[in-house]
């Protein structure tokens, strides 16, 4: 926490103010136009001067009309000049009061200039002047609301020619000649051209860029204002998610949003990251927050190319995510592709190449070690089982009995170190490009990605092939249709399968590095060659003989038409799919013992195919009742069918390893055909959402979701789902809207309900279920009682109420959102446990029992440190908390022990504690020899590990622990010089524990494996103030259990990105005849400063998967997949 | 325009419709346990799930390596030892177990799905019409469904005592049923199903590994034999009828010991022989994630990572100490190399013979999958005549007072295969320490001791060759048995779920 404050204490000292606001106007006599009058009345003349310059008039319309109509032509001259033209022979004067200039009669009624006026003031008599260039312009930059910006930089498009807008937002700069194009650029703002043609003077307006509270942001079902919004929206820009090398979308949102949390649980290429919005709402229902690409629910937004995302938004609060009703729970990520732009086509590459290096390593017993320490361990064996055992290893370790791993004086031949043989430095590629373009009537963008990516591991890659075409078309008035088709091909080789198995990750550990990858003859090492080790092959060879295959092909998108009903309505219908199919091939070797060898070789194709449309149809009204307030209204109706196909058929016994996958009937035995066509759903809902805007000071937004489901009891398919939602933009009040100091200010509230729907198939059914069991020497079909149903399965519901309150300040230099939460789900859809006596296979069932409630505060902190023409420094702090709290259980609130049961119990849900709690023995130590009548009351003895018991004797089991953090932040900064562009982001997770489950077999095994080397400082009689029990060998070993010994702190700060980016300047890509080169530099994961012992903190080896929900695996270790430091190098051309 | 508009709003009015059908949920990838049973196959699948959790009985532990239900009833006579810590061994070899002990729960488990599959088969097939299945099938199919409800809950009343009583698929989710006093699960339950089953037409041997009435027989001897043990002390008279159901057995069911130990571990003799009833595999069914087709005890008793097996996991899991194997007279076959045990073996890489540190066991020694294939082509026994003839003889001893001359003769017949010498006459209590001890020497490891403990309440002393009580009885791990050992505990994971099952059993 101390860190987190320190800093944003540093950035906001550093904020430098400019000041140095002028208080005068522009000199009406340098401003220079040109006007031509003809037959028009002085109102006129007036306006058209109002238009060209930044000068506005006052004046009283009557007092003009006296005045007759005007001929008169003006080239190239000052306002001052042209006003005096106008007003001669005329009872009416002038005055300049800053940027305005009065009109009005003259008090005295005759002309005559006062010496008492201002300098702005003044009237001089008509005084013809010579002509000035024409090619000097000036102009004032303002932002959307008229205020004028300073620091902009304006530069004559393809040359070096420019200048910066001063305090009032002014600027003039000399140009070759007209016709020139003229570009505003700036931090925090769209750069916007403009061609100048004859004018001499321009006024622009500036949008704010992605920070920018005016931009518009894509809702449910619409877009709206950002500063419109009622409820907790965040928005990043596709941009900011490909600025640094990321294979999917989840990866790419680590660490942007508050309240957002990414956990990347395995860095084996193509695997996705797992997100989670505001905390665990759920136990036994899906944790997956919603995702809807371009209005296509539910879709893997894993398989899309991060490079096709033009914006994504993360509704948060029930006020915007009500909208989505039953599925909106774990909050909506709404995903905004690239779609066509008008003007020329324009053709942008993306490319990056990159390394992935291991950055940490977790040292494991060497040669000689291992040799010490396995012949010790048995020499312990006397002392652990004086009775009954073995005392003197099977196989001594020496030339005598293993020839081909000890030479003559008994010196291992081999000392391999299978860390550096399995994590080897890994280059991966990735190219994307894309073409937009467009007419007044139809828009296109097609676009082509292909990613490949090699993991760390050996022989692990992902390939990925990305084809996406819109169109748009408006084809008359009211008539508007388009589609987008999206196509994506991958293929996945995943060689660390089997987690708890002598996979490979957890062979790199335990192989043991007396013997080499392979033996001189050619033929794999491995532990099964030396008896009494649990003969794991080595990893280097179980990567090659062992592996998955997963292809992907799916196809996306959706066909639209609008028709514009009336001059305030509009009907949308929208048919969007999402189709996949998936074919997962794999083999593993006759040759590996523990893996396949026992079934001769193992093959196996598994699967899927699935589709899922939706129909969406709404009208939406948007109404101006006056000039104070605005209606919009939203009405649709949502029809959504899913259905999974799945089959899964295995051959073992395999005459050859060359067969493999691609020829089952090689196999003599047919393991395994099963197949599945029912999990489907449908889904029928009905939608409303009303807006009501007054003055763009009040806004209220309510927003209703009326749900049926196939997965609920017959009586409770429907459900309702509303939600209200306030602000009060502060800063449009009179109180405040001429702050100096506050520039934006917003106070929103929002309360609602959000559902869950995501079980699985027939959960409400009671289920009868085939099976087999072997009679007779084959299989007989059986017919079990599988699960009990529950017909009154009723929808998961949260209730969310979120209040937040948005902040710019001094022009918007600091920019702050604040949300705080509280997130409270009822009935929730718990796998509750039913007694086993119930005669169940399963012995669970859905019920709507217990609560669970997350709140949380978030903050996000933008600040624009520096601004200058050429230096810009920004910064960003991303701050949330969560506290996660169950507040019932079912009957009797009993603990629920969730799994995932390896290693016995590692997790508890507890009423009153925190979902994510770990669970286990209390290690105090080891037993020294003073305490010997001490551990024989437990059965134990000086050396072993001494944990804390109950008064029975039994050991105490209590919350060791918790998976997920107390805080998390990002800390961004980025600094703009010229062409450059230096840019990091630190992120900071704090408070929260890591289960180094992988100590069970890497502590607490000695002879049977490699130890990790930490069994070096084992009691011994000399050292017997020391965690780690004294070595014997294993048939000796003490019961491991999950204890604090293994549960670390799991806190970290990541240097999770820097870049170093180079934009070559225009006048140089011009002439290259391109329209924008970058090139850039960066590196990721470049530190990692924490105290845990494995490889990375941020693990979960148990559920690596996208799509399996358990929340309970996070941040339990049991041999991960290394997350890789990635030195990149990317380019973007455009043309 | 106009029309285009005018249908568009037409069509947005039909999407606002509603369609109740859209929302059903059709399935078809399980049944509604309410279904009728359309034909005899279906009929017989709801028979053969009776048979699903016979492999509960040698099922793999969760969270354990080496772990598996048959380990606990070894573990708990005190006369086993393991290569393994991960078996929890220690926690039975120093009687420390508690209610979440390894076994406790899985056995638990795996019965009670047994008895879940029985009440299904029980319920459906009861009210099927005998134009679909005929009524004579279908009342063997009964009599299969009640002979296994039987054995399911006969392993649980010897094991947890009073436990709740299930007799048909739970509707609705009132599941938390309060304790039934074993002798009443006897009484309604294990007695009535059996003697039901009893009154069938079904053969009396079934070489499929189907329930014949021999199994059934079987089961009711050594039920009548529990039920007037020590545990239920239901009365003498039934020995008479343990006596009478093990008789028929040997004149009816037309079994023959086999003539050599090791006839036990070839596959051509499953279900047939000597073999009355057992838990099936079979090698050229291959285990799936869901089903395990494969006998584990043969990787699980061959000694830990010795190298001589085609097996990646050689457990040492369970084997005798070496007090137990002293026990036998020393000329006993059963204890002579590669009987009932082994010592050495060739190992599987080099031409040496890897000798073990003690004996292992050798009953479920398949060469074949041990020297090649991996995969174990035996079936695990759960009543062979051997059994039958020595349930005979200690019942009808009971019975009658004093041993008959078939009784005597049943005995000789196994100590002839173990070349002793056969027995002259013997009191009834001699002749019944006789009786006892051929049992641990005779069926050792098959999971029969620790219920002959319970039932007798007496456990021979390997080291002093007495006949302790149990209560007191010291192990060879210098551990004591207490009444806490005279039933297991129920598991804690059913009485957090069910707390009517409280209080736990003595001592937990």
């Amino acid at each position: 926490m101390r860190i987190s404050f320190f800093i944003v204490l540093i950035f906001l000292c550093s904020i430098q103010l400019l000041s140095a606001r002028d208080a005068r106007g522009q000199d009406i006599s340098k401003v220079f136009i040109s006007l031509e009058l003809r037959d028009e009345p002085l109102v006129a003349a007036l306006d058209k001067i109002q238009k060209l310059t930044s000068f506005t008039f006052a004046y009283n319309k009557k007092e003009l009309k006296r005045v007759s109509n005007l001929n008169l032509a003006f080239k190239g001259r000052s306002v001052h000049t042209i006003l005096e033209s106008l007003l001669q022979n005329t009872l009416l004067q002038y005055e300049q009061v800053g940027n305005t200039i009065v009109i009005s009669y003259r008090r005295n009624g005759s002309y005559s200039p006062s010496p008492t006026r201002s300098w702005s003031g003044y009237i001089t008599p008509y005084v013809p002047e010579i002509e000035v260039k024409v090619h000097t312009i000036t102009g004032t930059v303002t932002n959307e609301k008229g205020d004028p910006l300073a620091g902009i930089s304006v530069t004559v498009k393809g040359s070096a020619n420019g200048t910066t807008t001063d305090a009032e937002g002014r600027f003039k700069l000399s140009v070759p000649d007209e016709g020139v194009k003229l570009e505003f650029s700036s931090v925090g703002y769209q750069t916007q051209t403009l061609s100048i043609g004859s004018q001499t003077s321009i006024t622009v307006q500036l949008k704010e860029a992605a920070a920018g509270l005016n931009d518009v942001v894509v809702i449910g079902y619409g877009t709206a204002k950002k500063s419109d919004l009622t409820g907790a929206v965040a928005s990043v820009k596709g941009e900011r998610l490909t600025d640094r090398p990321v294979p999917n979308v989840t990866q790419a949102l680590e660490g942007r949003i508050a309240g957002v949390e990414v956990n990347i649980n395995s860095s084996a290429p193509g695997q996705p990251a797992k997100v989670r919005v505001r905390g665990i709402g759920s136990i036994n229902s899906s944790l997956d927050p919603l995702y809807v690409v371009d209005g296509v629910t539910g879709v893997d937004i894993n398989t899309l190319n991060p490079h096709e995302i033009a914006s994504l938004e993360v509704l948060k609060d029930a006020s915007s995510t009500a909208i989505y009703g039953a599925r909106g729970a774990n909050g909506v990520i709404m995903v905004t592709t690239k779609r066509g732009k008008r003007g020329d086509s324009r053709v942008t590459y993306d490319g990056d190449v990159n390394v992935s290096t291991l950055p940490r390593h977790l040292k494991t017993l060497n040669s000689d070690e291992f040799v010490k320490i396995y012949n010790l361990a048995y020499a312990n064996g006397t002392k652990f089982d004086p009775l009954g055992g073995t005392w003197t290893p099977p196989v001594a370790l020496n030339h005598a009995s293993l020839p081909k791993l000890f030479d003559a004086n008994d010196k291992p031949l081999y000392n391999t170190n299978w860390e550096k043989e399995t994590y080897k430095p890994a280059y991966s590629h990735d190219h994307f490009i894309n073409i937009q373009g467009g007419s007044d009537k139809s828009l296109y963008s097609a676009s082509l990605g292909y990613l490949n990516q090699n993991g760390l591991m050996v022989n692990s890659w992902f390939k990925r092939y990305s084809a996406k075409l819109t169109l748009d078309n408006e084809v008359n008035n009211w008539l508007k249709f388009g589609g987008y088709i999206s196509v994506i091909q991958s293929t996945q080789r995943m060689v660390s399968d089997g987690n708890g198995s002598l996979n490979v990750p957890r062979m790199v550990t335990e192989e043991v590095p007396i013997v080499p990858i392979k033996y001189p003859d050619g033929s794999w090492a491995g532990n099964n060659d030396i008896a009494g080790l649990e003969g794991g092959p080595n990893p280097v060879h179980i990567s090659q003989s062992r592996y998955t295959l997963n292809n992907t092909l799916q196809a996306l998108g959706d066909g639209y038409f609008t028709i514009h009903l009336t001059k305030d309505l509009d009907l949308k219908s929208d048919f969007g799919y999402y189709l996949s199919g998936q074919k997962n091939n794999f083999y593993s070797a006759q040759d590996l013992p523990h893996l396949s060898q026992d079934q001769g070789g193992q093959a196996s194709i598994n699967s899927y195919y699935n589709y899922f449309w939706q129909s969406e149809n709404y009208l939406t009204w948007n109404k101006k009742i006056n000039d104070r307030q605005k209606l919009t209204a939203l009405l649709g109706a949502s029809w959504q069918k899913y259905k999974q196909e799945w089959v899964d058929a295995e051959a073992q016994n395999f005459i050859d390893d060359n067969f493999q996958w691609t020829a089952l009937q090689a196999g003599s035995v047919r393991s395994q055909t099963q197949s599945l066509a029912n999990p489907a759903w449908q889904m029928n809902s009905y939608y409303a959402r009303l807006t009501y805007n007054i003055d763009d000071k009040y806004l209220f937004t309510a927003t209703g979701r009326y749900d049926g489901s196939s997965r609920f009891g017959e009586n409770n398919k429907f459900a309702f789902f509303p939600s209200v939602g306030a602000a009060w933009r502060m800063s449009e009040e009179e109180f405040l809207k001429h702050s100096e100091t506050i520039s934006y200010m917003k106070l929103r509230g929002s309360y609602g309900f959000t559902g869950n729907t995501e079980i699985g198939y027939g959960q409400s059914l009671g289920q009868v279920s085939p099976g087999n069991v072997v009679l007779g020497g084959s299989n007989q079909s059986t017919l079990v009682p599988n699960y009990i149903g529950n017909k009154n399965l009723k929808w998961e519901k949260s209730q969310q109420a979120d209040v937040g309150l948005e902040l710019g300040l001094f022009k918007s230099r600091i920019n702050m959102t604040v949300d705080y939460y509280n997130r409270t789900t009822k009935d929730l859809l718990l796998q509750a446990p039913i007694p086993w006596s119930a005669g169940m296979v399963q012995n669970n069932v859905y019920e709507n029992v217990g609560s669970v409630r997350n709140t949380g505060l978030e903050v996000n902190l933008n600040t624009v440190n520096v601004k200058t023409r050429d230096f810009t420094w920004s910064t960003e702090f991303i701050f949330a908390t969560n506290k996660n709290k169950i507040i019932k259980l079912n009957d009797g609130n009993a603990d629920i022990f969730p799994g995932p049961n390896f290693l016995g119990q590692t997790n508890v849900l507890r009423v009153g504690q925190a979902i994510g709690s770990f669970y286990g023995m209390t290690r105090l130590g080891t037993y020294s020899t003073d305490e010997a009548a001490d551990a024989a009351t437990h059965n134990l003895k000086p050396g072993d590990r001494k944990y804390i018991y109950n008064k029975d004797g039994s050991p105490y089991y209590s919350i060791i622990g918790h998976a997920y953090p107390k805080w998390t932040g990002t800390f961004s900064s980025t600094i703009n010089y010229k062409g450059w562009d230096f840019s990091f982001d630190i992120r900071f997770v704090q408070g929260v524990n890591t289960a180094a489950t992988f100590k069970h077999s890497s502590e607490d095994r000695q002879t049977i494996a490699n130890s990790l080397a930490t069994v070096l400082n084992g009691w011994t009689p000399d050292h017997q103030n020391t965690m780690v029990s004294q070595v014997r060998n294993y048939k000796f070993a003490q019961d491991s259990h999950f204890d604090t010994w293994w549960v670390e702190d799991g806190s970290f700060i990541r240097g999770q990105n820097f870049t170093l980016g180079y934009t070559v300047p225009e006048v140089m890509v011009r002439k290259m005849k391109l329209t924008k080169v970058r090139v850039a530099a960066s590196v990721q994961n470049l530190f990692l400063h924490t105290k845990y012992t494995g490889y990375d903190p941020e693990v979960d080896t148990f559920n690596t998967l996208y799509g399996t929900n358990t929340a309970f695996s996070q941040n339990l270790d049991f041999f991960s997949y290394p997350r890789p430091r990635v030195w990149n190098l990317g380019l973007t051309v455009g043309f | 325009m106009k029309p285009i508009k005018y249908i568009s709003i037409g069509f947005f009015i039909l999407v606002l419709g509603s369609c109740k059908k859209f929302l059903e949920e059709k399935p078809t990838n399980f049944l509604s346990p309410g279904f009728t049973i359309s034909n005899t196959k279906e009929a017989r699948a709801l028979a053969n799930g009776c048979y699903s959790k016979m492999q509960g009985l040698a099922f793999g532990q969760p969270s354990s390596y080496g772990g598996n239900t048959w380990n606990l009833m070894e573990f708990m006579t005190g006369k086993s030892n393991s290569d393994l810590g991960q078996t929890g061994f220690i926690n039975f070899q120093n009687l420390s177990y508690n209610t979440t002990s390894f076994y406790v729960d899985t056995w638990w488990q795996q019965l009670y799905m047994g008895i879940g599959a029985c009440n299904l088969a029980l319920q459906s097939l009861a009210t099927v019409s005998s134009a679909v299945v005929p009524d004579s099938t279908k009342n063997n199919m009964l009599a299969e469904a009640h002979t296994m409800r039987a054995l399911y809950y006969f392993y649980l009343v010897r094991m947890y005592g009073a436990v709740p009583m299930v007799t048909t698929v739970p509707k609705d989710l009132n599941l938390k049923v309060a304790r039934t006093p074993a002798k009443n699960i006897y009484d309604s339950i294990i007695l009535p199903d059996l003697l039901v089953a009893e009154a069938s037409t079904l053969p009396w041997q079934d070489n499929t590994g189907l329930v014949s009435r021999s199994a059934i027989e079987s089961i009711l001897a050594d039920v009548y034999l529990t039920y007037a043990g020590a545990a239920i002390k239901g009365g003498d008279q039934y020995y008479a009828e343990s006596a009478k159901r093990s008789k028929a057995v040997i004149t009816n069911g037309g079994y023959a010991l086999f003539p050599n130990y090791t006839d036990m571990n070839n596959p051509a003799n499953k279900n047939r022989g000597e073999f009355i009833f057992q838990v099936n595999y079979s090698a050229s069914v291959p285990s799936t994630s869901t089903n395990t087709s494969i006998l584990p005890l043969t990787a699980l008793t061959i000694p830990n990572y010795s190298g001589i097996s085609k097996y990646s996991d050689e457990y040492g899991s369970v084997y005798p100490t070496d007090q137990f194997i002293h026990s036998f007279l020393p000329t006993d076959k059963r204890i002579q190399e590669r009987q009932f045990f082994y010592t050495k073996y060739p190992s599987i890489k080099t031409p040496d013979t890897v000798v073990f540190k003690a004996h292992y066991i050798y009953k479920w020694f398949d060469s074949v999958a041990v020297r090649n294939t991996a995969k174990s082509d035996l079936n695990y026994t759960v009543y062979r005549l051997a059994d039958v003839y020595l349930m005979y003889a200690e019942a009808s001893n009971r019975a009658e007072g004093s041993p008959n001359s078939d009784a005597v003769n049943y005995v000789n017949l196994i100590r002839a295969r173990a070349q002793l010498a056969p027995i002259g006459t013997l009191s009834q209590t001699d002749f019944e320490h006789e009786v006892w001890l051929e049992r641990y020497f005779e069926l050792c490891f098959e999971n029969k001791m620790w219920f002959d403990m319970l039932r007798t309440l007496k456990v021979h002393n390997d080291v002093t060759g007495n006949w302790d009580d149990f209560v007191g009885h010291k192990t060879v791990w210098g551990a004591t048995f207490t009444n806490s050992q005279l039933l297991f505990p129920v598991p804690k994971q059913e009485t957090d779920v069910n707390p009517n099952l409280l209080p736990n059993n003595p001592g937990f």
